[in-house]
């Protein structure tokens, strides 16, 4: 039971309070509003950056990894594909296990010790080299404002992905010309 | 109110006393709420997020995984078609020389037909195309042996491959994830040709007939004989119409030209050196294809085995050539078996000769006392010095598999004379040849297989008792011989996919349709992600309460998996006969579905445990309903 007078210091405490608790809860608001915006926008940039990075490989896969035809034709990637597109070599350097299955294989062609069997090899063995194939990346970035009050310039984000190059027709022509090359380099 | 009236008072001054004494509002309590619930939606929209990235980062891995392995498969394929293709293109060598060697008779007929009206004038062209001809024919054989090894080495170079690929492409994805390149993924596998013979993966393929590189090989010199005329028709219309009538025409003579018929594939002659007698196991030993299948392996195996034991049974003693201190003599034993078939097998009449004899002979002689009342020669017992094989100390074995002669010297020249034969074949030892071993059941009574003993001539004086001592040689037993055969071993053809001995090209199994099982490839992706103290935190919205039930709780275990499919296809409109002789292979996605039989034997030790186990059941149960 509070005296009269109690009663009244209380009523004085009570003064300014709504200013004070506005005070300390404003920035602690501020901080989420605006880190809510931040995480929305890396999320989104994120998200971005992957979608155009698998878009892109798969389109670059699809067409055997080239971005332009036999002529040099553009094959009409979307214009942000090209520069982030990339393709690198053969597969699984370290694929210690996969190179052992192969060698299985090309130990038969080994066995051709005549002159048509090294013929053979010369052609056939670079074709089961590339039995591992190329693949295809794409590296995409997306840059992200951070805000001046988590310290402000920019965030990048990115997204990667890598998958094989699809296979192209091979032609006649083209394996006649590859046996041609060998044939000619066996005579350098 | 009042404020009001202080500030209308005191205009500035009295503003901040106001703010100050203000007592309304109270939002402490309300932000702090308002903080913890946006404080609470932040960290579930990070979760959610990364949820979320962390399924698309695993559905992405299992994507390009299953991609990788597809691609693989199809290079594969492509692969065994460029082995194909020259395989046609070594039998065109073929095909081209006897095309050629026709044309070369063809000519010799022409110019034979036409020495009439021509004055003999065409005649002068015979000497050169026969000369041609005998050239062609010459080649023929040497060429034909370099194709068919070439050839047997490229079908089981296709095979090896085939074998490969899947475990290549399990490889590829390994060291993918391996070298980080398919985040978040930690683990994987993928999963091809389900279904294979066996149970063993392996690409679709199987031993083609011959017929197929047959027409192929035409194909080939069909397209090289027109290739000049194609070069000036750009519209394909001449050279396309001459090169169907060359393959049309190439194709009625295929029998010949393929020297096999339509039928059966050809044989590979081989020149072979043969160790006589020979047995139905030595037969069966003679390795003559290089390469078998197992079982086949295991009885060839087996029959070598008993040749050895019947070489070592039968063996004759080197320099007697009588059954030898630890051979088998009784009647009927191996020796018995082994002069008895030698004595058939090596007759000099027989096809192919003998090149070379070893054989048991032995010097004899007999007194023949004239019989004076009767007039005729009365022949004594003969009496008989040691035998001797000749050529001395030779050790021929019939097993197919070893060094079929060892001899400590030269054997000498006069071993590829006949002993015994007719008399047109100069016999070394006596004319005729006995085919008969014995007339008893006595195993030393052994009738000579010839023998150059002669009666005496009439004596001078008649109505006189007269002997006459005979020497002579007599040919024991054969032993064996050699001979030089061309044997003509099957170039395969067969059906089974694990035939290496076949020398024909690949095709798409009879069985397989695009698009099926064996085409399939799916990929397994396992990561890791932490929900982290997310669960218990929401759980404190619930004051201690017993959660509820989570209808969705069984597939909580496959949050760390993602599944992927994709296939390798023919991408053309040609018929299965064609698949294989084209390079057209190419990989594509496919909407995952759970394999026939379930994924439990699929993924093996890969999703172990009771939660997998039972997820996976789920997921089996429910089929098609779920999509990746």
């Amino acid at each position: 039971m509070l005296s009269h007078t109690d009663a009244g210091r209380a009523r004085r405490r009570k003064r300014g309070t709504a200013t004070v608790e506005a005070v300390v809860a404003l920035p602690v608001l501020v901080l989420l509003f605006v880190g809510a915006g931040y995480v929305r926008d890396l999320t989104v940039a994120t998200h971005e950056a992957r979608t155009t990075a698998r878009t892109c490989a798969w389109l670059y896969s699809a067409n055997n990894c080239r971005a332009t035809d036999a002529e040099g034709n553009s094959l009409g990637f979307p214009a942000e594909c090209l520069p982030i597109l990339s393709r690198d070599g053969v597969f699984g350097d370290g694929a210690a296990g996969a190179n052992d299955d192969l060698d299985d294989a090309k130990s038969q062609l080994h066995r051709t010790g005549s002159g048509v069997g090294d013929f053979i090899q010369t052609i056939l063995e670079p074709v089961l080299d590339g039995v591992f194939g190329e693949a295809g990346t794409a590296k995409a970035t997306r840059s992200v404002q951070r805000p001046t009050i988590f310290g402000g310039s920019t965030v990048a984000v990115a997204g990667n992905y890598r998958i094989a190059c699809n296979v192209s027709e091979t032609t006649l022509d083209s394996v006649a010309k590859q046996a041609w090359g060998a044939i000619t380099n066996l005579f350098r | 109110m009042r404020s009001w009236c202080w500030m209308t008072a005191r205009p500035g001054a009295a503003r901040a006393p106001a703010v100050l004494a203000d007592e309304r509002g109270a939002i402490a309590l309300l932000a702090v709420f308002m903080a913890i619930f946006g404080l609470a939606i932040l960290y579930s929209f990070i979760g959610s997020f990364a949820a979320l990235s962390f399924r698309e980062g695993m559905q992405d891995a299992a994507d390009a995984a299953a991609f990788d392995a597809a691609v693989v498969h199809a290079r594969g394929m492509n692969f065994i078609v460029l082995i194909n293709i020259v395989m046609a293109a070594l039998m065109a060598v073929l095909i081209t020389i006897k095309l050629l060697e026709g044309l070369c008779i063809l000519g010799m007929v022409l110019a034979a037909a036409l020495a009439w009206p021509t004055f003999g004038a065409s005649l002068a062209l015979l000497p050169p195309l026969a000369a041609a001809e005998h050239s062609l024919e010459e080649a023929y054989e040497p060429t034909k042996t370099a194709v068919d090894q070439a050839n047997g080495i490229l079908n089981m170079t296709a095979g090896a491959v085939a074998a490969a690929v899947p475990l290549i492409a399990d490889g590829i994805v390994t060291a993918e994830l391996l070298a980080k390149n398919l985040p978040p993924a930690e683990s994987g596998l993928v999963v091809s040709a389900l279904g294979s013979a066996g149970g063993v993966p392996r690409l679709p393929v199987e031993d083609d007939s011959f017929d197929a590189l047959c027409t192929h090989g035409q194909e080939t010199v069909a397209g090289v004989l027109t290739a000049p005329i194609a070069a000036l028709d750009p519209t394909d219309l001449v050279s396309g119409a001459l090169e169907g009538v060359a393959t049309e025409m190439m194709g009625a003579m295929a029998s010949w030209l393929c020297d096999g018929g339509s039928s059966q594939s050809p044989s590979l002659a081989k020149t072979v050196t043969r160790v006589h007698p020979r047995t139905d196991d030595a037969a069966l030993c003679e390795d003559q294809d290089g390469g078998s299948d197992d079982a086949r392996h295991a009885g060839q195996e087996a029959a070598c085995e008993r040749v050895r034991a019947f070489e070592q049974a039968s063996a004759p003693d080197p320099a007697t050539g009588a059954c030898g201190e630890h051979s088998e003599c009784r009647l009927g034993g191996a020796y018995d078996e082994r002069v008895y078939l030698a004595r058939s097998q090596c007759a000099p009449t027989a096809n192919p000769a003998p090149v070379m004899y070893w054989y048991e002979l032995r010097e004899g002689r007999v007194t023949y006392t004239w019989d004076p009342k009767n007039n005729l020669w009365i022949r004594g017992e003969p009496t008989f010095a040691a035998p001797t094989a000749f050529p001395p100390n030779l050790t021929l074995s019939t097993d197919p598999n070893a060094s079929a002669v060892a001899a400590p010297a030269p054997i000498p020249p006069e071993a590829k004379i006949p002993p015994c034969g007719p008399e047109a074949m100069q016999p070394r030892v006596g004319t005729g040849y006995n085919l008969t071993l014995r007339n008893s059941n006595d195993v030393n009574d052994v009738l000579p297989v010839c023998s150059n003993e002669k009666p005496p001539l009439l004596p001078d004086v008649t109505g006189r008792e007269a002997s006459v001592e005979v020497r002579f040689t007599e040919v024991v037993n054969i032993l064996g011989c050699q001979t030089e055969e061309h044997a003509h071993f099957s170039t395969g053809g067969g059906s089974a996919a694990t035939n290496d001995s076949a020398h024909t090209p690949k095709r798409v199994l009879a069985s397989a349709k695009l698009g099926d099982e064996s085409f399939l490839v799916r990929s397994f992706m396992r990561g890791s992600f932490d929900a982290g103290s997310a669960g218990h935190l929401v759980r404190l919205a619930l004051h201690g309460r017993k959660p509820p039930a989570d209808p969705l709780s069984a597939l909580a275990p496959l949050r760390n998996y993602s599944v992927a499919a994709a296939e390798y296809y023919f991408n053309g409109t040609d018929g299965p006969d064609e698949w294989l002789w084209k390079m057209k292979w190419r990989a594509r996605f496919r909407r995952f579905r759970v394999p026939q039989g379930g994924l439990g034997d699929v993924l093996g030790g890969f999703c172990s445990g009771e939660p997998c186990s039972g997820a996976l059941g789920l997921v089996e149960r429910m089929g098609d309903v779920i999509a990746h």
